[in-house]
């Protein structure tokens, strides 16, 4: 019931319908209490569309960690379906300082934070893998504690398709490997 | 080529992990765990850690646990399966993830296993790496866990025994980040180190290495 009225919510932030998004959302609080807490081992990741004319990015199995700081990590599969290729340029967080788009790579023994200035590229129907050990958006300074089974609101920009709102569940630590497992793409290079 | 995502490897491991699905293996955990290795008993016993060229010596360094105590690693850990990992407590994806890891799968093997087994990490970051921040973040994890930390001096020496690259600062302000080892390093009962485990070990492949290892020790020979 929750998780299908936030998947409405989803579609029509996705589609600019805003009205149809607040019911959503309504709904989807007042179900709340009876859904079980993502925490106990079911959590899984959102999906979301951004489109413009004909440019479509998918956004597939979006989830956001909780480390025990104020930091947060967002992972998802972009998908580009417009077949002509698309870039993910910025993102955004009402519930913290900033968001920015890292990578992490490994010279010299060390893991190194990478800042994507520039963007992460989608290839022509092709997969943008924002997956644990890799890239993915870091939401700096959150605004309050985000504890696993709570959810964070943040918005994709992408270079062709626009913006799009999302709510991303937050998951516990140990459930990182799973939802990362379960992200499109994971045998691309 | 000194230059690879992370990520990549992963992939490269879950395929490997979905074609022993595939081909039927048993659905145990060494189904999932037989990495090839270049080490004859890390082979024979399908351990999934790298092993450590030489298997130096548990190293000798002194810092400062969580109470504030000085903590003389050789001497304290010094005959126990032993996990060593320099890391920071401000680390927002590899160093959780990890520990996260590692206390899932202790809490699904045998306790016997979680008690005859020291994990220790090591605060790079002391300006944020405080003592009480440290034990609150590794209380997340598992109470058990062992936090140190200490100056930059006392740092810097401890990564040189252990033998990992020195952990610097990277980019500016508060929240800036820190680069660092990214593995855990295995210390068996014969007080040599055996085994890396990269970021990206699973969960599994965490239970059957701690099992077998806390089971039967580094065979001789």
């Amino acid at each position: 019931m929750r998780h299908a009225a936030l998947g409405v919510a989803r579609r029509a932030l996705a589609q600019g319908a805003l009205p149809l998004a607040l019911a959503a959302l309504l709904l989807a609080c007042s179900a709340e209490h009876e859904a079980p807490p993502p925490s106990a081992g079911g959590a899984q990741g959102v999906d979301a569309v951004a489109a413009a004319g004909e440019a479509r990015v998918a956004i597939r199995g979006a989830f956001a960690t909780a480390p025990p700081g104020s930091d947060a990590a967002v992972y998802a599969a972009l998908i580009d379906e417009s077949g002509k290729g698309d870039r993910l340029v910025a993102a955004s967080c009402p519930d913290a300082a900033g968001a920015m788009l890292h990578g992490l790579e490994e010279r010299d023994g060390r893991v190194h934070m990478v800042h994507h200035a520039g963007g992460i590229a989608i290839p022509p129907g092709g997969v943008a893998r924002l997956a644990p050990g890799g890239d993915h958006v870091m939401i700096h300074q959150l605004t309050g504690r985000f504890a696993p089974g709570s959810e964070i609101a943040l918005a994709l920009e992408f270079e062709r398709a626009g913006r799009v709102e999302l709510v991303v569940p937050v998951v516990a630590l140990a459930a990182v490997e799973r939802l990362g497992d379960a992200l499109p793409g994971g045998d691309a290079p | 080529m000194g230059t690879r995502t992370l990520s990549a490897r992963l992939a490269s491991a879950a395929l490997v992990g979905a074609l022993g699905l595939v081909l039927g293996c048993s659905p145990g955990p060494e189904a999932e765990t037989a990495a090839p290795t270049g080490d004859p008993v890390a082979a024979r016993l399908r351990l999934a850690g790298t092993p450590v060229p030489g298997f130096p010596e548990r190293p000798d360094f002194v810092l400062t646990d969580t109470e504030g105590r000085r903590f003389d690693f050789r001497a304290e850990t010094g005959g126990e399966l032993t996990l060593l990992f320099f890391g920071y407590t401000s680390c927002p994806d590899i160093c959780p993830v990890h520990l996260a890891n590692l206390a899932a799968a202790l809490d699904r093997i045998s306790p016997d296993v979680g008690r005859a087994l020291e994990v220790v990490f090591v605060g790079v970051d002391p300006a944020r790496d405080t003592p009480e921040r440290m034990r609150e973040w590794l209380d997340h994890f598992d109470p058990r866990f062992v936090g140190l930390t200490g100056t930059p001096e006392e740092l810097e020496a401890a990564q040189r025994a252990a033998g990992v690259p020195l952990a610097f600062a990277d980019g500016e302000g508060e929240g800036y980040a820190v680069s660092h080892a990214g593995w855990i390093t295995l210390y068996d009962r014969s007080d040599r180190a055996r085994l890396r485990y990269p970021f990206g070990t699973r969960q599994k492949q965490w239970a059957h290495d701690l099992a077998v290892l806390a089971r039967e020790g580094w065979p001789a020979g």
